[in-house]
């Protein structure tokens, strides 16, 4: 059972679900526990000889041509981004995507690929590294520095404060929402080929 | 300095190293991979691109969804 936490990805999802649910954001930590049980499940089969439970699924968004796609996410920004925030349909429009893409990043690819490359040298990374580590501190000295966690602060604003009078529009919401898809598009475009 | 606008700088100039480290790294003959290829090399396990799509899910949910 061990074996599965050695990823650092999984106490990551775990330990942040653990936090998203005392700051009582509850369905964000069920989805961030779900994703890092079922992986850390995964991981134990794994270790075990069993063959991931995961099946290919039939989407492939790599598969999808880049207009379609693009022309679908604005569709979405149009309609979704009239919905007020933290609304109920605001979050099913949100987790749908969430989850189509958190399950077509599941499935299995190709063995030379299931495994990061040995010879990769990390160090190059480090700029990268730097960059975002600093950023997540930067931003976590703010949150600290807030009267509390729930009290935004003037002086010291959090990326989710500064951006709240943008997304407190619907230009702003359905832009954000575009965004947003489009970073999941460009990730999910980085995903390795699957079996043939 | 005004706190407000220290916490600003800092954001910006953080932003701006991105920025340049990503111009850096499209260079010809750059050591620096840009952010895609360490995206790219990420995905390549199963743990990372579901941790990363899972962060990116968390992200969109932490702006909009109750």
């Amino acid at each position: 059972v061990l074996h599965g936490l050695r990823d650092p990805v999984v106490p990551i999802l775990l330990v942040a679900a653990f936090f998203d649910g005392l700051a009582d954001n509850s369905i964000h930590a069920l989805f961030l526990g779900a994703v890092g049980v079922v992986l850390w499940w995964d991981a134990v089969r794994g270790s075990n000889g069993a063959a991931s439970w995961a099946a290919p699924s039939r989407f492939d968004p790599a598969t999808v041509p880049s207009s379609l796609m693009l022309a679908g996410s604005f569709l979405f920004a149009a309609i979704v981004g009239d919905f007020a925030r933290y609304s109920w349909p605001m979050t099913i429009a949100v987790l749908v995507p969430a989850a189509i893409a958190v399950a077509s990043s599941w499935g299995p690819t190709r063995g030379a690929t299931e495994r990061a490359s040995d010879e990769a040298d990390h160090s190059r990374t480090m700029p990268w590294i730097v960059v975002f580590v600093a950023l997540g501190l930067w931003e976590l000295l703010q949150l600290l520095q807030q009267p509390s966690f729930r009290t935004d602060s003037y002086d010291h604003p959090t990326i989710s404060v500064l951006s709240d009078r943008y997304l407190a529009s619907y230009a702003g919401r359905s832009i954000g929402l575009l965004v947003w898809l489009c970073i999941g598009w460009f990730l999910l475009r980085r995903r390795p080929a699957r079996d043939p | 300095v005004n706190p407000r606008d220290l916490t600003l700088t800092v954001y910006g100039a953080i932003a701006a190293a991105g920025a340049a480290i990503e111009a850096r790294a499209r260079r010809p003959a750059s050591r620096i991979p840009t952010l895609g290829a360490v995206v790219e090399e990420v995905m390549r396990t199963r743990s990372g691109r579901v941790g990363l799509i899972a962060g990116w899910a968390w992200i969109g949910m932490h702006f909009f969804a109750r």
